[in-house]
């Protein structure tokens, strides 16, 4: 399996960090709330590992955002939340709103979606200007289930190289008192991590 | 006086909702039209005088920067926004060629405000 050196690793997780830094700036923008951040993990795992080691910290069931993303490097990227916390976060999301329970419920979907493209979009587009390369996105997807099911491919990216492993790049942040926690959640296949290891290259001018 | 007429382009119905909110704080005698896609916008607009506009980037169909294009052609003398989660430089830079106003999401009062007083 491959692997990267204890600098690249470093390299993606500060770069993580300053994407997450960014997102976490916007969702502080649509709470009013101080949001805190995890260090940044990342490991080179199999599928199934990267599955399970989401699944230990998020929980087997999760409400989750999708967005694939394609350009210089590819993969999708997951907004991950506890099952039951999801609606915790819409309410403080609507919080100005005076909406009844039963329309909160009702807008849950529609208002993590656009949340989790905020959110995704903060992380990624940061890196693409790092990187200065453009990213292309598409729409996000919202989903609800095991935590397996949530992160099956539909495609063809990891489920055909699991052997080979992932690159898995997660970064966790609370919310103090709507009482969320959230994981923001990079998946990329071996071929997208050789693509992303030449732009860190090219970026830290040959020291990474 | 007649009063101005802003087109609210977003697939996210939360985001239309929010955009609509916080310009009829400002302007509430303002005519508001909403359209979920470039598709339903060019429809919506037809016959209209528009006047103000704010359009999601990453949309179903055609992409914000097209439609601005299109509405652009449509209304020389409309003020377009660009109000999208998408802060690469690639997009702001092709938005100030088109002379498109970028705005950051998320959506909050001041930016909305900011825009319509602009």
């Amino acid at each position: 399996m491959i692997k990267l050196t204890a600098l690249q690793k470093d390299a993606l997780g500060e770069l993580l960090n300053i994407g997450m830094g960014r997102a976490s700036a916007s969702l502080s923008e649509m709470v009013g709330e101080e949001v805190e951040l995890s260090v940044p993990h990342v490991n080179i795992l199999p599928y199934k590992e990267a599955v399970n080691s989401v699944s230990e910290n998020v929980g087997k069931e999760v409400t989750a955002v999708r967005e694939s993303f394609k350009g210089a490097f590819w993969g999708d990227a997951l907004l991950l939340f506890p099952e039951n916390q999801s609606l915790q976060l819409v309410k403080a999301l609507l919080k100005d709103q005076e909406l009844p329970i039963e329309i909160l419920s009702e807008m849950e979907q529609e208002a993590l979606t656009e949340v989790g493209n905020i959110i995704l979009n903060a992380c990624l587009g940061s890196l693409s200007n790092i990187f200065e390369q453009n990213l292309e996105f598409e729409l996000p997807k919202y989903s609800h289930g095991s935590c397996s099911e949530v992160l099956k491919q539909d495609k063809r990216t990891l489920q055909d190289q699991h052997n080979e492993g992932v690159l898995l790049l997660q970064m966790n942040f609370s919310l103090e008192k709507t009482k969320v926690n959230g994981y923001l959640t990079l998946l990329m296949d071996v071929d997208s991590m050789e693509a992303l290891s030449k732009q860190l290259s090219i970026y830290f001018g040959g020291a990474v | 006086m007649t009063e101005n007429t802003m087109l609210i382009v977003d697939d996210s119905g939360l985001s239309r909702m929010m955009i609509k909110k916080f310009a009829q704080a400002s302007k509430p005698n303002w005519q508001i039209i909403e359209a979920e896609d470039g598709e339903d916008a060019l429809k919506k607009c037809q016959g209209q005088d528009i006047d103000y506009m704010t359009v999601d980037y990453n949309m179903p169909g055609m992409d914000g920067l097209t439609l601005c294009i299109k509405l652009r052609e449509l209304f020389p003398q409309a003020k377009i926004s660009l109000l999208t989660a998408n802060i690469q430089n690639s997009v702001k830079d092709r938005a100030d060629e088109l002379g498109v106003i970028f705005i950051q999401k998320p959506v909050t009062e001041d930016k909305i405000k900011t825009f319509i007083h602009s």
